[in-house]
Order: C-alpha cells, then sequence, then structure tokens
C-alpha cells in the first residue's frame, strides 16, 4: 500500500499517469467520433444501393406480373430481398403489410419488418438454428434493417437490406478502444514506474544531499561524473556551492583551532607560574581556571554545531543522566542551603553521548545552585522523553534569549560564571535532536525534550 | 623513568621537561613526530608524552604506529583540543591517558606517575586499604579509624578508595571525577571540593592526625 502511495507521489510517474488519462480521453472521443462517421457512411451507402435496386427496376419497367412471377416458389421468398404490395393491397414476398404504408427510408426491427411464419425461415436462411426466435430477443446484428419503400406499377416496392454488417463492423470500434486503452494504460504505468525510479534514485540524491549538507556534512559532491540534464546541472550547482562554503569553513575552523591552541599553550604557562607563586592570592589561579573553562565552552559549542556522525551516540539511560547528576551535586546544593530532588517518571532511553548529557543536566543544575537562593528546592526529573531542572528560585525576568551564547540574566552579572552556561546547554540538546526550553512562572525550569526520533537508531533515515 | 617528550613548542616542551626533570625523571626531547616515532621504536622509554599537533607525523599516528607493532609503552596524549571527542580518539588509537592543555605541573606529575605504575607488573587489586589507623574494606563497604567505625555513604568509599589507592600521589580535581564520578568535564562549581570536605568532615575531624591533605591549585593527597 504505501509502496503504491510512495509511486503515486513520485513526479514522473503522476506525469505518466495524467499523460496517459488524457491520451486514452483523446483515444474514446475518436472512437465516438468513428462510429458515428462510419455509421452514418454506411448506411448512406446502403440507402443509395436500395434506391438504385428500386430506379432499376424502374427503368426495367418490372411489371406486377412480373413481381408475381418472382415469388411464385414460397421456399425461394426468403432470399429476396425485396417485397411488394399491389394496389389491391395484396402482398407478394416476406414483409408484413403495414411495413409498405411509409414511403421512402425506414429502420426496423426483425419483428416488425417480416412476417411471422418467415422467421424460423429466415434463421435457416442466416445458417442459425433455434426455433424460438418469436420468443427470445433477437442479436442485434440481424435485429436492425433498412426499408426503402417506393411506388411502382401502381403498387408499392420495398427494398431492404440487414444493418447487421454494418453494426458488427461498428461493435469493434468500443472493443478496440478498450483494448488499446488497456495496453496504453499498462505501457505509461510500466514506463512511469520506471522513469519514476530512475527520476526518483536522483532526486532522493539531491535530498539526501541537501539534508547532509543542513547536517554540516559539506565535503560529499552529490552530481555524477557526466551530467546530462538540468537534474544533473541543479546537483553541481549545489556541490559548488557547498564546496564553497566548505572551504570558508574548513578556513574558520583551522582558524579558531589555532586560536585555541595559540591561547590554551600560554593559559598552561601562567596556570603554571600562579601554581608556583604560594604569594599570590589563590583568586588569581580560580579566574585562570575561570578562564579556560569559558575557551573549554566555546569550544565544545562550535564543536556541536554539527550533528553526530554515525556510531557515536549510544542508548542511554536518562535515568543514570539524573542519578549522576544527583551524585555529583546533592551535597553541594545542601552546602549552600539548597536542597535537591530527583523525580524519575518512566524515564526514557534516547540515543545519545552520556559524558555529554551529563554534562547538559550538570550545567543547569550548577546554574540552579548558583541563581536559585537559599532556601530554595532544586528538582531535577526525567519523564518520559524529558529531562527537567527547576527551582523554586526567583527565576529571570529578562525577555532576553539566554541560550545565546554570553547572555546573563542582569540577576546572574553579580555572580561568577561565563554565560555560556545555557548556550553550551542548548548547543548539547541540539547536538541530540532534543529541544531546550526555559520556563519562569514559579521559580525558573529548564527542559529538554527529545524528540522520538532521537531514540531511534538512526535519525533523518 | 625515561621519558620521550614530544612537543612543537620550545617553551612549553622546556617548561615540560623542567617539571619532569624536577620530579626525577630523565627527558628525551624531541620536536616532529617523525623522529620521535624513530626514537620510540629504537630506544626503550618508560612513558611517551606525546603533543598532538606536531609537524611531518602528528601525535595520534605516532601512537597508531607504535600500537601496531605491538609496542606496550604507556603514552599520556598532550592536546590543545580538551574536548571528548578527541580525548576517545587518543584512547582509542591506544594511548593510556589524555591531558588537555593547560593542564598544572601536578596534574602533568600525578598522571605521569599513574601510568608509570601502570607499567609495572599487574597488580592484583586489594580487597582492603590500610594507612596509619585507617582502614578500608572493599568488600564490606566498611571503614574505620583507630578503630573506631566510620560510617561512609558508598560516594564517599569510592572517593576515599581513590585517594587510598594513589596514596602519597596528588590526585588532581579532574582525576577525582574521572575515578569517582567517570565525567570527563569540570563542573564550574566546587563538587570534588564538597563532597572532601564531607569525607574529611568524617575520616579526619574527629582524630588528631589529617589524612587527606589540600594541594594547592592542583588536587588532594592523601597520607604524604
Amino acid at each position: 500500500m504505501s509502496l503504491g502511495v510512495n509511486l503515486l507521489r513520485r513526479s514522473a510517474m503522476r506525469n505518466a499517469l495524467a499523460l496517459s488519462g488524457l491520451f486514452i480521453a483523446v483515444l474514446a472521443l475518436c472512437g465516438l467520433w468513428m462510429v458515428v462517421q462510419i455509421r452514418s457512411d454506411v448506411r448512406d451507402e446502403i440507402d443509395t444501393q436500395l434506391k438504385l435496386a428500386h430506379s432499376d427496376m424502374q427503368a426495367q419497367d418490372v411489371t406486377t406480373d412480373d413481381i408475381r412471377a418472382w415469388f411464385t416458389d414460397e421456399d425461394d421468398l426468403i432470399l429476396y430481398t425485396e417485397a411488394y404490395r399491389t394496389a389491391a393491397g395484396e402482398v407478394l414476398g416476406t414483409l408484413r403489410p403495414e411495413v409498405f404504408d411509409t414511403l421512402g427510408f425506414q429502420t426496423l426491427s426483425f419483428h416488425s419488418l417480416f412476417q411471422g411464419r418467415y422467421f424460423n425461415s429466415f434463421e435457416w436462411a442466416h445458417g442459425r438454428d433455434g426455433a424460438f426466435l418469436d420468443e427470445e430477443p433477437l442479436p442485434d446484428e440481424v435485429d436492425t434493417w433498412r426499408v426503402y419503400v417506393a411506388p411502382l406499377d401502381g403498387g408499392r416496392m420495398a427494398v431492404f437490406e440487414p444493418l447487421s454488417a454494418v453494426e458488427d463492423a461498428l461493435g469493434i470500434i468500443p472493443q478496440v478502444v478498450i483494448t488499446v486503452g488497456a495496453a496504453l494504460v499498462a505501457t505509461t504505468l510500466l514506463a512511469g514506474t520506471i522513469m519514476a525510479w530512475r527520476q526518483q534514485i536522483r532526486l532522493d540524491r539531491i535530498r539526501d544531499g541537501i539534508a547532509r549538507i543542513g547536517r554540516g556534512d559539506l565535503s560529499q559532491p552529490m552530481a555524477p561524473e557526466l551530467v546530462r540534464d538540468d537534474l544533473d546541472e541543479i546537483m553541481l550547482g549545489i556541490d559548488r556551492a557547498a564546496a564553497e562554503l566548505n572551504g570558508s569553513i574548513s578556513q574558520l575552523k583551522l582558524f579558531s583551532q589555532n586560536v585555541a591552541h595559540e591561547l590554551r599553550t600560554p593559559l598552561a604557562r601562567l596556570r603554571a607560574v600562579l601554581e608556583d607563586s604560594p604569594a599570590l592570592p589563590s583568586a588569581a589561579l580560580e579566574r585562570t581556571d575561570e578562564v579556560i573553562r569559558t575557551l573549554d565552552a566555546v569550544q565544545r559549542i562550535a564543536r556541536l554545531s554539527h550533528q553526530p556522525a554515525p556510531g557515536t551516540l549510544s542508548p542511554v539511560p536518562l535515568a543514570d543522566v539524573v542519578t549522576l547528576a544527583e551524585d555529583l551535586f546533592a551535597e553541594v546544593a545542601l552546602e549552600n542551603g539548597q536542597k535537591l530532588r530527583v523525580v524519575l517518571d518512566a524515564p526514557a532511553v534516547v540515543q545519545g553521548d552520556f559524558q555529554l548529557l551529563v554534562q547538559m543536566v550538570s550545567n543547569l543544575v550548577e546554574n540552579a545552585i548558583r541563581y536559585s537562593g537559599n532556601g530554595a528546592r532544586i528538582t531535577i526529573s526525567a519523564q518520559n522523553r524529558c529531562l527537567s531542572v527547576s527551582d523554586t528560585g526567583p527565576g529571570i525576568t529578562t525577555s532576553d534569549d539566554m541560550t545565546e551564547p554570553f547572555a546573563r540574566a542582569a540577576e546572574s552579572r553579580a555572580h561568577d560564571g561565563s554565560g555560556l552556561g545555557l548556550a553550551l546547554v542548548k548547543a548539547i540538546a541540539r547536538y541530540h535532536g532534543a529541544k531546550l526550553s526555559l520556563h519562569s512562572d514559579h521559580g525558573l525550569r529548564a527542559q529538554v525534550s527529545f524528540s522520538d526520533l532521537s531514540g531511534e537508531s538512526d535519525p533523518l533515515h | 623513568m625515561n621519558i620521550l617528550l614530544l612537543e612543537d613548542d620550545p617553551d612549553l616542551a622546556a617548561w615540560v621537561e623542567k617539571c619532569l626533570t624536577s620530579a626525577g625523571h630523565s627527558v628525551d626531547h624531541f620536536e616532529d613526530g617523525k623522529t620521535a616515532l624513530i626514537a620510540a621504536t629504537t630506544h626503550d622509554y618508560d612513558l611517551l608524552v606525546l603533543d598532538r599537533m606536531v609537524p611531518e607525523l602528528d601525535g595520534l599516528s605516532v601512537v597508531k604506529t607504535l600500537r601496531s607493532t605491538r609496542s606496550e609503552v604507556p603514552i599520556l596524549m598532550l592536546t590543545a583540543l580538551g574536548d571528548v571527542a578527541d580525548k576517545v580518539e587518543g584512547l582509542e588509537a591506544g594511548a593510556d591517558d589524555y591531558l588537555p592543555k593547560p593542564f598544572a605541573q601536578s596534574e602533568l606529575l600525578a598522571r605521569v606517575m599513574a601510568l608509570g605504575r601502570r607499567g609495572g607488573p599487574a597488580q592484583t587489586e586489594p580487597t582492603s586499604l590500610s594507612h596509619a589507623d585507617l582502614h578500608l574494606n572493599l568488600l564490606a563497604q566498611t571503614c574505620t579509624r583507630a578503630g573506631q567505625p566510620i560510617d561512609l555513604n558508598p560516594k564517599e568509599i569510592r572517593l576515599l578508595e581513590a585517594l587510598m589507592r594513589n596514596k602519597g600521589r596528588v590526585m588532581t580535581r579532574a582525576m577525582l571525577l574521572e575515578r569517582v564520578w567517570q565525567i570527563s568535564f569540570d563542573p564550574s562549581t566546587n563538587v570534588v571540593e564538597t563532597h572532601i570536605s564531607r569525607l574529611r568532615a568524617k575520616v579526619d575531624k574527629p582524630f588528631e592526625k589529617p589524612l587527606i591533605e589540600t594541594v594547592r591549585g592542583a588536587g588532594y593527597v592523601f597520607g604524604r
């Protein structure tokens, strides 16, 4: 079923179906026109012949007596395609008397044309058997007759012909239309399927390529080696744009790596000097460590801007993340005059990086410890596919996006902290395909919701 | 110990060399991966300290090449790229430990000592640890000092165990976070300090001689 629906969603298949539909409609119209045209042509032809037969008799001055002589042998009557009604009203031949009432052409059925006693004989003459013709309806091909009645020698001469041959020929036309149509639909469906399949391979390539670019992987080209048509050219264009982007991103990456390298080395030396100088206040060391942590966070955020490479994520029970965070921070909170508790409500297992998820929750808990104030209650919870950290502190009053790097609420300026904590949380959430939201109705609640897909083995595919 | 140092930054190399020699080790310093690899395969070192980003052949390739020759020499990787992914990559390539720059002298020495010991004959894991009048039974999860039982929770036992196993050696905050909680990032709140101070309140405070000592800017040392 889904295969059929998928096939119908392919543009090439739809084109093929639409074209075959149009073709069949045209074919049906042509067939109808042919039927009408041929029927009128053949009838004209028959009418001409009937008229000709009549005028031949007139030209030969056929008399009533001559005609009477034709019809002497009762057995031969049925072989004649003429019949005559004398001026006195006597019918010579097989036709019913009332047929002669109307002059000119008539189209009549078998039963209204012939007298009953000839039905069976006619059957025989047409090479058919079956005795009960007056009870059973006749097939169409012998049922319709054309009659031409005209005056001759004081009486009326009727010349007649069956229309069966014409109807026979015309009956084939709808059959031809249906057969040709069916063959056409089958062919176009097959061709459409093949075309859709071939086209789809290339469209899928574009779609996957664009998805890859979205994930930050700019290295793989999608265009085939041989550029054949506009679709290939589109791929080539995307490849070129991606390559250009890749170039500038690589430069930026190299630059930030170099910056990190160049900054970290002097920092290491500075730290060593501080470490070896007991005379200096220990705050100097702590500040240095803070700078190092900020640099760390900047680097991590930069690195997390890409989707994880396949195989780097593994199943992580959210309960384990929460429990470890409690293990780490329960006493720190207590020391700070706060109470930390954990709520587990059917916690899910998600695809993730355990260390990063612990760091994410740790950052949220550390924020809560730092800003919620003395006496606050901090709750870490894992509910289904949601991790959240909430506190009963004052919350935040700013409307700024606190998850932007270096964004800090006015309340927090007085405290330590790089302003990168939430930005890193957001980066880690994004890396896992999860969403970070902040709610500040009562205190502050930060929630990270994992999508249903992030538990699957391979999102996006 | 005979230590090979691969580091292309002359200042940092000089500093690391000074740190290591002052701790009684002898150091051979190389500035590019190729000559370091040749030296590592032709000499018998007790430990290699390799920077990751160096000219000619990067530190990671040196590790991979050495491990492919079945060399089991302990390797400590140094790098500016302090990230979990890099760490995993380094460890998967065959490095034994990983130290992100910038690092403290004590951090470096602590890890060098730990690795040097690892290179020796395999030790059986003791089921109980003792120092002076402190006894920690890991099977029964009980602790006594001067004959008095001390009530420790499992986390405190893990922390004390980590300190006691490395008796006399500095354990840095990062090392404790790795060994006790298995986390590889540095929380910005004083997690380690808090847990140490709780442990001290139970293990040291009621008694005369403190066993857990703070090392300024570095970490903690047990029973020095």
